[in-house]
């Protein structure tokens, strides 16, 4: 499901790998027109998509609801990734 | 950077409770000066200005309860728990210092005004390494 490094985000950070970036690119949305669509901030989505932050579950789920998804298609599993 | 609904109202709240804060402290020091007042009645007037710090941090307090996005409230804690770690740290290496009569009194009244420095200069910093984090990303 994912490509690449399993835990280095793109900022070379160690969260939950994810495919925001890829996902909202598909639907040519800014991260400012994610943050209005989740109700947090632009930097709050920035730091999801780097791997700065883990969001918690309720917003994960919003997330993953918002695209249409579950979690694991939006979210890498830690204990399953290779 | 955009400022939450919970952010403008910390705002106001914290400038009224520091307007206060110097009312109170500003009023306390004429009394005291001004007026002879007895010990329990210079006791009530050396408290009452902590009130109004007790009422800031009621004011951080409903913020981080009333902050809605849940990343910015997360940095808040950790600015605020980093700055906390760092006055205690100085704080007791100045008592230190003054039990061994190095150098000479600080006074205390000094701390929450210093916490409140030490918090926004730990949140610059934060605010510079993301800057510095999200450029690398991109």
């Amino acid at each position: 499901m994912l490509d690449g490094n399993p835990r280095l985000s793109p900022g070379g950070e160690r969260g939950v790998k994810n495919r925001l970036r890829v996902l909202r690119a598909e639907r040519g949305w800014s991260q400012q027109d994610l943050a209005e669509r989740l109700q947090v901030s632009r930097q709050s989505v920035n730091a999801i998509e780097t791997g700065r932050y883990d969001p918690s579950l309720p917003l994960a789920f919003k997330i993953a609801d918002l695209f249409g998804l579950v979690i694991e298609e939006v979210f890498e599993n830690p204990s399953t990734a290779g | 950077m955009e400022i939450s609904p919970a952010s403008v109202r910390f705002l106001w709240r914290f400038i009224g409770a520091t307007l206060v804060y110097g009312v109170l402290i500003t009023g306390a020091t004429w009394v005291a000066r001004n007026f002879d007042p007895s010990p329990a009645g210079l006791i009530a007037l050396s408290i009452l200005p902590a009130i109004a710090i007790a009422a800031s941090l009621i004011v951080i307090g409903l913020y981080l309860i009333e902050e809605s996005d849940e990343y910015v409230r997360r940095r808040q804690a950790v600015a605020m728990l980093v700055s906390i770690g760092i006055l205690l740290t100085l704080s007791t290496a100045l008592g230190f210092l003054q039990q061994r009569n190095l150098i000479g009194t600080v006074d205390l009244l000094w701390v929450f005004p210093a916490w409140c420095v030490l918090w926004s200069i730990t949140q610059c910093s934060m605010a510079i390494r993301d800057c510095r984090r999200a450029g690398n990303a991109a």
